[in-house]
């Protein structure tokens, strides 16, 4: 007859797709371990070893072991964050260009930093930190909130409640923060690993925007402190 | 010759606001209030602060606590639980500040005296806020912040401040992990949803009894 209604045509959709997928789930049995890529566990001796660290060896001689993922690596160049940051700042699936372009900025500071310590006088050259790894972390660290807002609704308004935020999601906006920023904000000819180690150079020595952004989220999370109690968790 | 003086409702009805509604409020003599005064002469005798005039209902049935529901001090709150109290209202200029269960019936803020509300709605409403736990960490919270004021916004000056922040917040999520681990009854004296169900599969009401034993009751 007629062409089936667009109502019975939802009905008969919604009950085919099941309500609640999990969108990260894995199918391993839950007995299976996590992979240990941490060489210099494995070269300690047996005698060194502490109690626990002696049952988990033991254990892992019994129980299966996941594969471990690609992106984890036991060569001492590899860094988590840095691989995290990496594929924040990937488009389209362009590894390669991710990773040169990090490199290019960690190269940058580097350069940058070492200018700056030859110029300086015998007593400042101290204090000048030239590893750009270690001015990675600082800078991300001075970029994470401490509290973020929430909207929670109550009663038909909603309201920014200030909340405390977990440790990746913090992480995950200090990078979101970075690369929006160096995104947005730069001339067309200047080039993303300059304008990234720039940032970050602001963001070791605490000021920049990215730290302006954050003390902002504080600022409106000391405005809103009334609307605490809302948070039921 | 003289301006002519119309009577009041003509100018009225030639400057066409009567027919916009615009017209003078009624004033009528207020109600006797009979609970509040009756509340008023007893706090009076018993020393204590009075509360606001302008509940003309009594409180609802099965939600009093205490003395007939103004128990505790500070808030009167209709369900005569303690609410927790509210902080001073937002800066921001318009909007309205929360008030005691600290939230709003649509566009109608919820007044103490629940002048407002309709009973069956304010039961609905504060049974709403029972249901949800207290939100913790309020004090390192205002702690951090108080420092922050002071030291504008520089986190290396409050970093005391910020790790005991962070070991409240850890602390607080362990036990609520801890808490909704183990199967015992909540503070309320209820188990979760899922805990029920989960029981009634495993030991479910039997409603149909075999005939043989029916038979052997009767006897």
């Amino acid at each position: 007859m007629a062409a089936p209604s667009a109502a019975g045509l939802a009905r008969r959709l919604r009950a085919w797709l099941p309500r609640l997928t999990q969108v990260r789930w894995s199918r391993y049995n839950p007995s299976f371990l996590e992979p240990e890529v941490n060489k210099e566990l494995y070269q300690k001796p047996w005698e060194e070893l502490s109690e626990e660290e002696k049952e988990k060896l033991e254990l892992k001689a019994v129980q299966p072991i996941k594969a471990a993922p690609p992106t984890v690596s036991s060569s001492v160049f590899s860094d988590p964050m840095i691989s995290k940051f990496t594929n924040m700042m990937m488009k389209d699936g362009n590894k390669v260009l991710a990773r040169s372009l990090m490199a290019q900025t960690l190269e940058a500071i580097k350069r940058k930093q070492l200018e700056k310590y030859h110029k300086a006088p015998e007593d400042e050259k101290e204090t000048i930190e030239c590893n750009p790894y270690v001015i990675f972390h600082q800078a991300l660290k001075n970029c994470q909130p401490i509290i973020g807002l929430s909207s929670i609704t109550k009663g038909g308004k909603t309201y920014q409640v200030p909340v405390p935020l977990k440790d990746n999601r913090k992480r995950f906006l200090a990078m979101k923060w970075l690369i929006t920023e160096c995104r947005e904000n730069k001339n067309r000819r200047m080039l993303m690993p300059e304008k990234l180690s720039q940032e970050l150079l602001q963001a070791f020595n605490n000021e920049g925007p990215i730290i302006k952004k954050k003390h902002v989220l504080h600022k409106m999370a000391e405005a809103n402190r009334a609307y605490a109690h809302f948070r039921w968790w | 010759m003289a301006a002519p003086v119309y009577p009041a409702w003509v100018t009225r009805w030639v400057s066409g606001r009567w027919r916009q509604k615009k017209r003078p409020p009624v004033i009528r003599p207020m109600r006797p209030l009979v609970l509040a005064n009756k509340v008023a002469n007893r706090r009076e005798q018993a020393g204590g602060e009075l509360p606001a005039p302008g509940r003309q209902r009594p409180p609802p049935r099965g939600e009093t606590a205490g003395d007939g529901g103004w128990g505790g001090g500070g808030r009167a709150s209709p369900c005569g639980v303690d609410l927790p109290p509210v902080g001073p209202p937002a800066s921001s200029p318009g909007a309205v500040p929360p008030l005691s269960c600290g939230f709003t019936l649509g566009r109608v803020p919820v007044v103490s005296g629940l002048g407002r509300v309709p009973a069956r709605k304010r039961l609905v409403l504060c049974r709403a806020a029972e249901g949800k736990g207290l939100s913790t960490c309020i004090t390192e919270m205002s702690v951090m912040m108080a420092c922050w004021k002071q030291n504008d916004f520089n986190d290396t000056a409050c970093a005391e401040e910020i790790r005991v922040f962070y070991d409240c917040v850890a602390k607080a999520e362990k036990e609520r992990k801890d808490q909704n681990e183990e199967d015992t009854l909540s503070p309320r004296g209820n188990l979760t949803s899922s805990k029920v169900n989960k029981l009634l599969r495993r030991f479910p009401q039997i409603t149909r009894y075999p005939l043989t034993l029916i038979h052997r009751k009767e006897q």
